[in-house]
């Protein structure tokens, strides 16, 4: 086991290693916790601000150093974005538009009686309804826009003790502020050179660039030694630029269109096409887990994005084994649905599910029978959505002609009941496990906590389908039928405990946000379910 | 057999069938998710206790589980003999109903407390969850003696409409009303009683900070200490001599014409910086930190007057609060902060808390450590060094508890200072007799339900599949 985990640890630092980047981006930078490119902690800053990571196809590591640089400048800059209506409203803002000058927020006499608002709310630990979950929001974009312009959140000068706060831009000792003024020279030589169109001059200067970058790591090294992990920094940037997970839906999504001709306009080669692209997509997939894992040091499922993904994953991984053993061709095109939606969710939705990788919560580290249970219990989702998405074709065929398809319903109903077989079997043993655990490091078995009761009330709903199926109260339609709507528990334990309930022990994975989406996304497909069933009873009673 | 024995047979085998069908299974399954799903949403707009006393450990659950168990037992009757096949299906039923009785037991005869260290504290009691009301009478010289105790439910059962009485030496206290949720007010008003000492309100301000603190003495006392931040704020007599002037203290001394004296001492200079009269609302320069001291307003006698607003839900500063009539005047009493009340010949000290277990050996806190990610005030870990009476020195972390005669200490939270150094460590101590039936029933549950679905099942239908497919192609 320690072994085998050493080998993999020199594997990839042997792999990023030889990939080093050099530049501005890899410039070790302590933030939230852990030493972080600057690359990433310029992304996520400008994420912050202005909801993407390039603003106006320049790089966020440009744009943010530029901040440092000439804040009046960004300061009457409108690229501050506010999403909530009612607080733009709040604010006195013109409400057409959703970027704002930070000087306009920074004078503003409403937000400053809505920040002491803010802070009375805290004070007396109420909980923050949306709209003042969007003044914190503002707080933050204020004060990280503040900081970064005055230099004093970009700590970049190590310290003796490994865990202390490194030293900021703003107050660097005397050696270190010459090199790094290296480094802002070359950079607006760079910028301007690039503004000018001379791209011969931007190319030496990003050279220059690099080589003050490195003097300046170099500098920090003598001092204090191994600071930092060069193929850990260089993994990340190498993260950041790849975005493996968008390669891989891209990817599901030309598989999904393969296996979906293949599979209804009943093509054997097309199938053949699928499993390659898919093959494609599981690998950037891959990639892109085992980067995160690499990098953090911990399994990849500890909080809504990362379960996305493994969702994602889990789901393909077993239709293909299911499909190994059974051949039937409604797998992969169900599965690369959950696969392809799953990945599209956690690359458009950045304020949802949050991709920024944060080191955890005291209980959660160091585990093994919790990242279990955890895994198990999103796997058996995985199982379920893959049932969920076959339940869907299959209804769709009863809409078709039900004796015409008598083939593809009765094979597609047997991977619904062979998945959910799966998923309850997963899920079962995950809850359990996560009581062992909970018993284990709190001395509890059960808490009656949100997560896991809603968990369990999942359990509950397939185990009725089950054993519905067993006794032959649930025939070929009803099976169907129930893996759709039964799925609607599996949101609520998975998303709506989360981001409509809001409590409990489980809180390391919350946010806000797309409750009007998924709420439509249930409603849909109960009232799909509704239609088929009544058109389904008229053509019976005929 | 006669006609009545007949109808009698059959009405019970019909009632057998009922108890050991589908149908019933459907139906106690549906109830239970119901409950469960009503409990979150209880939680979510109460708490946790809440939830757990109205919903989870409501008569509805105690009745949906006592017929799941009917239910799980019937259906296994219904298929005696049992052959081969039912392996997985017994194994699996029977493992529920074990689980049903292990957390019976853990209900009756577990125990489930926590234990607040403080650092170089002992203590050999835990805190449990129940509350009870408890009664001392003062024997004077700060010595008490314990005359009532019960343990009381007030959510399930509210005072409001049974009132708890006790009389005690012709003295009577009874309990009539209770609030689940309530914020405790402390208001500062002017007094006329010559036994109220003087208040000051205060305002300590620069560009980072803003403090604007009451601060109140007692007549008795020469002086008394308040730590406010960045400074030591000490409230004294006139004339009284105060020690320890260390750091960076600010002495406070009214005088007899409602006048107050200012002393400031700063930590670098070691001693007495500045001193003068402190006018109302003018800002004196500390000298420290570019802090002004701002005196916003002076009580030469004040009230130190306590108020329960009743709350329909909980947020983090709210705690339950009993009304208590003692001789026919009402008093509020918040959850674990005692009430003293007077008559002219005695003093009783009346308190409604958190009910105490001896857990008959002493326990006391060494050292407590955290770890934080780098350059952040987020914890990363926490650990406990804790001494126990017979087993010496041992450590508790997150995820590592500590075993001792049938007791686990887990480690389950801390509190810190204002200056963010952690002074106690909290740790959730327990006892649950009813865990080895848990851990019996969840195995019998995989052990079943891997038999079921995959042993036998799986294995015939893929013969079954492969056979299909071979005669396809």
């Amino acid at each position: 086991m320690k072994l085998k985990k050493i080998f993999i640890f020199f594997f990839f630092n042997a792999i990023f290693l030889s990939m080093a980047s050099a530049g501005l981006e890899s410039l070790p930078v302590q933030d939230g916790g852990r030493i972080k490119p600057y690359d990433t902690f310029a992304r996520e800053t400008l994420n912050l601000l202005w909801g993407k990571e390039t603003y106006h196809g320049r790089d966020a590591t440009n744009v943010v150093f530029s901040w440092m640089l000439i804040p009046k400048d960004w300061d009457n800059t409108e690229f501050l974005l506010i999403r909530h209506s009612g607080l733009r409203e709040a604010l006195n803002l013109d409400n057409k538009r959703l970027y704002y000058k930070p000087a306009d927020i920074m004078v503003s006499n409403r937000f400053v009686l809505l920040l002491q608002d803010l802070k009375n709310k805290r004070a007396a630990r109420e909980k923050l309804d949306p709209f003042f979950q969007a003044v914190e929001t503002l707080e933050n974009q204020v004060s990280a826009f503040h900081a970064v312009s005055t230099g004093q959140i970009l700590r970049i000068q190590p310290n003796i003790a490994e865990n202390l706060a490194w030293k900021n831009v703003a107050d660097l000792d005397v050696e270190f502020r010459d090199k790094f003024s290296m480094i802002t020279e070359n950079f607006v030589k760079m910028i301007s050179a690039k503004a000018s169109g001379d791209n011969a001059v931007a190319k030496s200067a990003s050279k220059e660039l690099s080589i003050a970058v490195d003097n300046y790591k170099n500098l920090a090294r003598t001092k204090f030694g191994e600071y930092y992990n060069d193929a850990k920094i260089s993994a990340e940037v190498f993260y950041n630029n790849l975005h493996p997970f968008r390669w891989a839906w891209i990817f599901y999504l030309a598989a999904l269109i393969f296996f979906s001709i293949g599979y209804f306009g009943e093509k054997s080669i097309w199938m053949k096409f699928g499993w390659a692209t898919s093959g494609v997509a599981l690998f950037f997939q891959i990639i892109g887990v085992s980067t995160r894992v690499y990098i953090l040091g911990r399994a990849p499922v500890s909080n809504m994005f990362e379960t996305v993904v493994w969702v994602a994953f889990g789901t393909f991984v077993l239709a293909s084994i299911l499909y190994r053993y059974t051949g039937a061709r409604v797998l992969p095109v169900a599965a690369t649905m959950v696969s392809t939606l799953c990945l599209i969710l956690s690359d458009i939705s950045s304020s949802v599910l949050d991709e920024s990788l944060t080191p955890l919560e005291p209980v959660l580290r160091d585990n093994f029978w919790l990242v279990t249970h955890v895994i198990i219990i999103v796997s058996s989702y995985a199982a379920f959505f893959l049932a969920f998405f076959i339940g869907d074709i299959v209804l769709y065929y009863f809409l078709r002609d039900e004796k015409k398809y008598q083939e593809q319903i009765n094979s597609g109903v047997n991977s619904i009941y062979r998945a959910l077989q799966v998923g309850v079997v997963l899920l079962a043993v995950g809850i359990i496990i996560g009581g062992i655990w909970a018993d284990y490091s709190w001395g509890r078995f059960w808490g009656w906590d949100p997560k896991e009761t809603w968990a369990f009330i999942a359990l509950i709903g397939y185990l009725i389908i089950l054993h519905g199926r067993l006794v032959g109260l649930l025939k070929n339609f009803g099976l169907a039928a129930a893996s759709v709507l039964a799925f609607s528990l599996v949101i609520m334990a998975w998303y709506g405990v989360n981001f409509v309930l809001g409590a409990g022990f489980h809180t390391y994975g919350f946010g806000a946000g797309g409750v009007e989406y998924v709420a439509g996304f249930v409603a849909v497909h109960i009232i799909f379910v509704a239609y088929v069933t009544t058109l389904r009873r008229g053509i019976s009673r005929k | 057999m006669n006609r009545t024995t007949k109808h009698v047979v059959n009405a019970l085998e019909k009632l057998f069938n009922f108890f050991a069908s589908i149908q019933l299974a459907i139906i106690v399954l549906s109830g239970l998710a119901i409950i469960c799903a009503v409990g979150t949403i209880v939680e979510a707009r109460y708490d946790s206790n809440y939830a757990q006393k109205m919903v989870y450990q409501s008569p509805y659950m105690y009745l949906i589980m006592a017929l799941l168990c009917v239910n799980l037992l019937n259906v296994m009757i219904d298929r005696l003999p049992w052959k081969a096949r039912h392996t997985g299906f017994v194994l699996a039923h029977i493992g529920i109903i074990v689980i049903v009785v292990g957390a019976l037991i853990t209900k009756k005869y577990g125990i489930d407390g926590s234990m607040a260290l403080n650092i170089d504290e002992k203590s050999r009691s835990i805190s449990l969850s129940e509350n009870e009301l408890a009664i001392y009478t003062s024997l004077g010289e700060g010595t008490y003696k314990h005359m009532y105790s019960s343990t009381q439910d007030f959510l399930l059962s509210s005072p409001r409409n049974n009132p708890i009485s006790v009389t005690l030496d012709r003295n009577n206290f009874k309990v009539t009303d209770y609030y689940h949720y309530s914020l405790r007010e402390q208001k500062i008003i002017e007094s006329q009683n010559p036994y109220d000492g003087p208040a000051v309100r205060l305002q300590l301000q620069n560009a980072n900070i803003n403090i604007t603190e009451w601060l109140s003495r007692a007549v008795t006392a020469p002086y008394e200490t308040f730590d406010l931040g960045p400074a030591r704020i000490v409230l004294a007599e006139e004339k009284a001599k105060v020690q320890n002037t260390d750091g960076n203290v600010i002495v406070l001394r009214p005088d007899k014409k409602d006048k107050i004296r200012y002393e400031i001492y700063t930590k670098s200079k070691s001693g007495l910086t500045k001193s003068g009269l402190l006018p109302l609302a003018e800002a004196i320069d500390t000298g420290w930190m570019d802090i002004k001291l701002r005196l916003l307003k002076y009580l030469p006698r004040a009230e130190n007057k306590i108020k329960f607003t009743e709350k329909t839900r909980p947020t983090g500063m709210t705690s339950p609060a009993i009304k208590i009539e003692f001789n026919d005047k009402a008093h509020w009493v918040g959850l674990n902060s005692p009430l003293q009340l007077y008559t002219d010949v005695a003093s009783y000290v009346v308190a409604y808390r958190n009910r105490l277990l001896d857990l008959g050996f002493d326990m006391s806190l060494k050292q407590f450590t955290v770890g934080r990610y780098q350059g952040t005030n987020r914890a990363m870990s926490y650990e406990s060094i804790v001494n126990v009476s017979g087993l010496g020195e041992r450590h508790i972390s997150m995820n590592e508890p500590l075993k001792y005669r049938g007791y686990t200490f887990y480690q389950a939270s801390f509190q810190e200072n204002d200056q963010g150094e952690a002074t106690t460590s909290i740790l959730s101590v327990n006892k649950d007799p009813g865990r080895p039936v848990k851990y019996f029933g969840f195995f019998f549950v995989v052990l079943g339900t891997i038999f079921m679905f995959y042993f036998k099942r799986f294995r015939a239908k893929l013969e079954k599949v492969n056979k299909i497919s071979e005669g396809q192609s």
